[in-house]
């Protein structure tokens, strides 16, 4: 999953270079903490915030195969 | 931008430039030799054809998600047809009232308009949305009927932007009924009434 977020951010910004994705495994939970450079914050959430609630809705599905539920934030 | 030309000390490393400046994976692209001299090889990158790309892309997205999809992409007037099947999973492909299949459509649509700004694209999983079409249309004309008896206004369930040009597009053939929405947002509702000008 964290391969997935890399991608599909990396397609969408301008620094490509300065995305970073941490991911913290927990017992019922993953978070996410997804880098990306100045100024691309808005890319990645998008008009009305769309890209990224299609994000967290694609992880949220990803995720309850195995039983848990995402958390995706996003720091700039 | 569809195709570059890189080089580098060697084949995979030439490749790995053209992939960097296009920012997609080794999987979505073709690649050409150019000149290949001992110190230095040129490539041509070029994003492959609309419909392999889309096909990798989905299903990328789909296995690193854990899923074991069946892919399949047929093409119509408008554009290309994706359609997803996977074992035991549709449901949650699908989502609450389609909300992860409007995700991937939107994910989908969005990293193929980098590099085909004109295709459209139009995602399914299991032919869900033809089913529901299908219901849309039924649900619809059953409705306008039994307003046109009574003559009360009926309200429909609250409808996503397409399902309600669907409806629309429907009651456009049945005469005597009109079509509003109230409210706004989630509580957004359509509501069918009867009209008055062709009594």
């Amino acid at each position: 999953m964290k391969e997935l977020i890399e991608h599909i951010v990396k397609a969408l910004v301008d620094n490509p270079d300065k995305v970073a994705v941490n991911e913290i495994d927990g017992e019922k939970s993953i978070i996410f903490e997804l880098r990306v450079g100045e100024g691309d914050l808005g890319k990645v959430i998008g008009k009305e915030g769309r890209t990224a609630k299609a994000i967290r809705t694609i992880l949220t599905a990803a995720a309850m195969k195995q039983g848990k539920r995402t958390v995706l934030e996003i720091i700039e | 931008m569809k195709m570059v030309r890189a080089s580098g000390t060697n084949l995979a490393e030439a490749i790995e430039n053209g992939i960097n400046i296009l920012r997609v994976r080794k999987e979505e692209i073709d690649c050409e030799i150019l000149s290949e001299t001992d110190g230095e090889t040129q490539v041509k990158v070029t994003i492959k054809e609309p419909r392999q790309h889309l096909s990798e892309l989905a299903s990328f997205i789909l296995t690193s998600c854990g899923f074991k999809p069946n892919i399949r992409i047929s093409k119509d007037d408008k554009g290309l047809y994706l359609n997803i099947k996977t074992k035991h999973t549709d449901a949650i492909l699908i989502g609450k009232k389609g909300e992860t299949l409007w995700s991937l459509q939107y994910l989908i649509s969005r990293l193929m308009k980098r590099f085909h700004p004109n295709l459209k694209i139009l995602v399914d999983v299991g032919g869900y949305r033809m089913r529901r079409n299908n219901f849309l249309k039924k649900k619809a004309e059953a409705i306008a009927c039994i307003v046109l008896q009574t003559g009360r206004e009926m309200a429909l369930d609250p409808l996503t932007k397409k399902e309600q040009q669907i409806v629309e597009h429907k009651l456009a053939e049945i005469k005597g009924v009109k079509i509003y929405t109230i409210g706004k947002g989630v509580s957004k509702n359509v509501i069918i009434a009867p009209n008055d000008e062709f009594k």
